[in-house]
């Protein structure tokens, strides 16, 4: 034990020489892991873990038929982290509150006050040629035979009846993020 | 062996005022160019309902008016142009800061955080937070307004490349923290993200989705894991040991190198580019200019001596 600590204690005097060396480097480190997502700091929690299953979201027409999500000027990754944070967000409202709602039902809400946010870019024209507007949650799962299975559940569909229109600017063009 | 004799290994890089003019000229326009659309932002009176970063505490919901957006870009370009003449840095550097600051904080606003914008936005801050420091303890205080100090850009870029190796070794920490130290076991079940990747592609635009390469690379990780395993493993590799950038110019080189060469594969399998990421690794680290300089620099040398 004392040998070891002999060799690791001039290694350790040796990493706090490089970090005092590069402060910004230390800094950014312990600046990300403090704030966490914060724009513009970040610890990079993307693909920092995988698991077998996993999901994704995505818009459809009152027929059922998929929209493109770039319609709303929104990628579907970014549609995926809406949802789930405006999840969260309800079932932590469920949680403090006992209203005794099913998860389906906080779901439900979470995807309604999402979807009456992006109806707001829907023309009239564009509207009527909708009907309605709904949210699918598909979710993949990896068996252990590593075949991929898919199920998907349509969480919410709302009309448009008093959503104001925002029309989207003029050079309008979808975010260029794929993540 | 004396711990000095390993701190000595760490050499301080010099930037000549050409490198750093090329460096910041290249970084301007990536600025410009990749400055997120008013389309990309949420609607004007659309509600901020998770508030990120500066939006958590100042009203910033002004600049999703189509007039305050232009008035922010037409800010963006001249601070652009400054920062590439190099004089008044400090200021420069806080203006395209503050530009990327208020339009990323929006985007980031509405419960989901993009990772596009982040890394441009800290080089901003530290390129910032370093120039007023430097303005500060200067002898002649007028100099970074007045002049275009080489010494000023050199400090700055090297500022600039700390931040860099720190955030991609804190990227491989939380890979590390989260997996529990099964990052690499863990990769086996990256075609599922694969499938959810290519659906969300195809939700997006509704055209079909030509993975490529990625495609076949994924049926057979779907066959035989640990080649997901074999794969991944050295993009978490690279980023744990990007801090190497830092002990001078050749490591600067082949970490620039293996950065931009994990960026094309995880784009080639995974369909997840960061071109601007690439950028940035190839104007500061591998920093052609100076390779070709100093190779013509080489060239001459070796035919002064040369008897012929």
């Amino acid at each position: 034990m004392h040998r070891l600590l002999q060799r690791v204690t001039p290694l350790a005097s040796l990493g706090l020489t490089w970090l005092r060396a590069w402060p910004w480097f230390a800094a950014s480190i312990a600046l990300g892991f403090l704030i966490r997502e914060n724009f513009p700091f970040s610890h990079w929690p993307m693909y920092a873990n995988f698991a077998p299953e996993s999901g994704y979201v995505y818009i459809v027409k009152g027929n059922g038929e998929p929209l493109a999500i770039a319609k709303f000027f929104e990628t579907a990754p970014r549609l995926r982290r809406q949802f789930e944070r405006e999840w969260k967000a309800e079932w932590k409202r469920e949680r403090r509150k006992k209203e005794g709602r099913s998860r389906d039902e906080i779901e439900q809400e979470a995807a309604t006050r999402m979807l009456k946010r992006l109806a707001r870019r829907l023309s009239p024209e564009e509207r009527a040629e909708v009907g309605r507007l709904g949210l699918v949650s598909a979710r993949l799962k990896m068996d252990g035979d590593r075949a991929i299975t898919l199920s998907e559940r349509t969480v919410a569909m709302i009309g448009f009846n008093g959503i104001p229109f925002s029309p989207p600017p003029k050079d309008g063009a979808a975010p260029k993020e794929s993540l | 062996m004396h711990p000095r004799a390993l701190t000595d290994i760490v050499p301080r890089i010099d930037f000549a005022w050409w490198e750093t003019a090329v460096m910041r000229t290249g970084f301007a326009i990536l600025l410009l160019a990749r400055f997120p659309t008013l389309a990309s932002l949420p609607a004007p009176g659309a509600e901020l309902r998770f508030p990120n970063g500066l939006a958590k505490w100042v009203d910033l919901s002004w600049a999703l008016d189509p007039f305050s957006y232009s008035i922010i870009t037409i800010f963006l370009t001249a601070a652009a142009a400054l920062y590439i003449t190099g004089f008044a840095f400090p200021l420069s550097a806080t203006v395209l800061l503050f530009c990327y600051l208020i339009v990323g904080s929006l985007q980031n606003s509405l419960g989901s955080i993009s990772h596009y914008y982040q890394v441009m936005t800290l080089m901003l801050l530290g390129q910032s937070v370093a120039a007023w420091l430097w303005a500060a303890w200067a002898r002649n205080r007028l100099e970074p307004w007045t002049r275009s100090p080489a010494a000023l850009h050199s400090f700055t870029t090297r500022v600039t490349l700390q931040v860099l190796a720190g955030n991609y070794v804190l990227c491989a920490l939380t890979k590390l923290i989260e997996s529990q130290g099964a990052w690499i076991w863990n990769s086996q079940y990256m075609p599922v993200q694969y499938a959810k990747i290519q659906a969300q592609q195809f939700y997006t635009t509704l055209q079909p989705v030509d993975m490529g390469l990625g495609g076949a690379l994924n049926e057979l990780c779907l066959q035989y894991p640990w080649l997901c395993m074999l794969v991944y493993a050295p993009g978490l590799i690279v980023e744990l040991l990007a801090f190497l950038m830092l002990f001078g110019r050749v490591w600067l080189l082949i970490v620039g190198l293996a950065v931009i060469a994990m960026h094309m594969l995880v784009d080639i399998t995974m369909g997840l580019g960061f071109p601007q990421h690439q950028w940035i690794f190839f104007l500061y680290a591998v920093n052609l200019p100076y390779w070709i300089v100093g190779g013509i620099r080489y060239r001459q040398f070796g035919l002064r001596r040369s008897p012929a």
